[in-house]
């Protein structure tokens, strides 16, 4: 762990309160790290994926001794340093050709990872090239029941969304609305979990297309969308997979007091699905009441009189109750 | 699948898309999630060019009922209209929360413990003084600033009575001083000496 200093200028200040927890994040930052070994066709993939990561990555170019699955203290030194919490790790190796190593941090420790082998691989040079802004917002479709019933396609879906899909906004502007990354993975849910071997588990297949709408034939007026690929184009089969630890997940997964929900108090709906509103009404005061108005009802002026009279004369006797005690302690 | 879209040609694909599992939609995210099955055997077989095409049918269909979804949202168009809109032009659509809950960064912030001196203010209830509020209030009465104190303050109370110069109630804003006194005559003696 690096040591905890105290800011000396403003600037430096500023910094570091960009980097202290918040309640609304800040945008994932993510590395693109090489192993000792990462042939050209690792790095050009690392450096595709980077290009819909911008401006949020840096590229790391050096070569590092790093075996992430067994030690993974460089990589979480990396992560402190740069405060980013995304990391790839591109390594080729015999045993394990073209992989890449997905990594994930909370508070700077490994929270999980997963290793994608390349089976298949289009570099986006190869495709026609279609500029995309960068910084654009990617649409997501995951198809395939499987990234919903087995954990670590779970896990690869839940990375995916992590690492591309950039600031979070509330507003959207539609011309924003350029490509489409999407993730299929044939075979159901039936695969067996926690089988330890992943080499049977099916492919995962990457995507990237642009997209182009039209005005659509019919009346309606959502236009027909049409898409290009612009790559990079990956069949990833999964590999090791370290699964997040519960109590480290349980942290990372908490959400702030201030955004969440409110339970709303007093509005309910009912079986029929109409709202149902509980109103509380105070105490009413009765002796206000205005009852029907007649002459014997109304308060007389004497009445009125004798009432104030009534006042001034429990008045004179508190007084005079306490004009003797006062005098008593000025002669003590 | 039940997708009726892929058989069609390509160039007259329709905007409307069928799923038999209706499909999932994290607007906040803008994905789909999918759960439909697969064809296994378009997936498993070796012509490469018709498993692209049929991943492309599927990305296409899902983009589809994304940018539906998505141009139902309610539209804000132009202006300066707050939130993180940085442009003047262009049309928005107003994104919901995202549904699908991805893990933080970092932990949630925990607020720092009191001082003493906090602990012991919040215990009497002692307030922190309100900075830089001045010496100027608005006086509804008067319609206008005046100060808090001082001269003309607002803690001044209005004389109730006034003592009346006789000379500007008779003479209507005749100078009270006579000519000869002051300065002036005093000068004059001087120099007779």
């Amino acid at each position: 762990m690096m040591r905890i200093v105290k800011p000396k200028n403003a600037r430096s200040k500023r910094a570091m309160e960009n980097r202290a927890s918040k309640v609304i994040e800040n945008t994932k930052k993510a590395l693109t790290v090489r192993g000792s070994t990462c042939g050209i066709l690792v790095q050009n993939a690392m450096a595709d994926i980077a290009a819909y990561k911008q401006p949020d990555v840096k590229k790391f170019q050096k070569k590092n001794e790093i075996h992430p699955f067994e030690d993974v203290s460089s990589l979480e030194f990396f992560s402190q340093k740069n405060d980013a919490s995304l990391i790839i790790f591109g390594s080729t190796s015999k045993k394990r050709p073209n992989t890449l190593t997905w990594l994930r941090t909370f508070n700077y420790q490994v929270l999980d990872m997963f290793e994608l082998k390349i089976l298949n691989y289009k570099t986006m040079s190869d495709f026609k090239t279609l500029a995309i802004n960068i910084g654009m917002k990617p649409m997501f479709s995951f198809v395939g029941p499987i990234f919903d019933s087995h954990p670590h396609y779970q896990m690869v879906k839940s990375m995916f969304l992590d690492f591309f899909r950039g600031e979070q906004i509330s507003m959207l502007d539609l011309a924003g609305l350029q490509y489409i990354i999407s993730v299929t993975a044939s075979g159901d849910g039936n695969i067996s979990v926690y089988s330890g071997d992943t080499s049977n588990l099916p492919p995962i297949n990457f995507r990237v297309y642009k997209i182009k709408t039209y005005k659509s034939t019919t009346q309606s007026k959502v236009p027909r969308v049409e898409l290009e690929e612009i790559g990079p184009r990956f069949d990833f089969q999964l590999g090791r997979v370290r699964e997040a630890d519960p109590d480290m997940q349980k942290q990372a997964m908490r959400i702030p007091k201030e955004l969440q929900p409110k339970a709303k108090k007093n509005v309910e709906t009912d079986l029929l699905g109409d709202k149902v509103a509980t109103i509380h009404v105070g105490k009413q005061d009765l002796m206000k009441l205005q009852t029907r108005k007649m002459k014997g009802l109304k308060k007389r002026r004497k009445d009125e009189f004798e009432e104030q009279g009534n006042d001034e004369f429990e008045d004179v006797i508190v007084s005079d109750e306490e004009q003797p005690k006062k005098k008593k302690r000025q002669i003590k | 699948m039940s997708d009726s879209t892929s058989t069609q040609s390509v160039g007259s694909r329709p905007v409307t898309v069928e799923r038999a599992v209706p499909v999932t939609y994290d607007l906040g995210n803008l994905a789909v999630f999918d759960t439909n099955m697969m064809d296994p055997e378009i997936m498993s077989s070796a012509d490469e060019a018709k498993r692209e095409e049929y991943l492309w049918s599927l990305a296409r269909d899902s983009a589809q009922m994304l940018v539906n979804h998505v141009l139902a949202l309610p539209v804000v168009t132009g202006g300066r209209t707050g939130g993180d809109v940085k442009h003047n032009d262009g049309v928005f659509v107003k994104l919901p929360d995202p549904t699908t809950q991805l893990p933080r960064e970092k932990p949630v912030p925990v607020p720092k413990p009191l001082t003493k001196w906090e602990k012991f203010a919040k215990q009497k209830g002692i307030t922190p003084k309100a900075r830089n509020s001045g010496n100027q209030v608005y006086d509804e009465a008067k319609g206008e600033w005046v100060k808090k104190w001082g001269y003309k303050g607002k803690n001044q109370e209005e004389p109730w009575l006034v003592e009346v110069d006789e000379n500007t109630e008779n003479g209507g804003g005749e100078k009270s001083r006579k000519s000869g006194s002051g300065n002036k005559s005093k000068r004059a003696k001087r120099s007779s000496k």
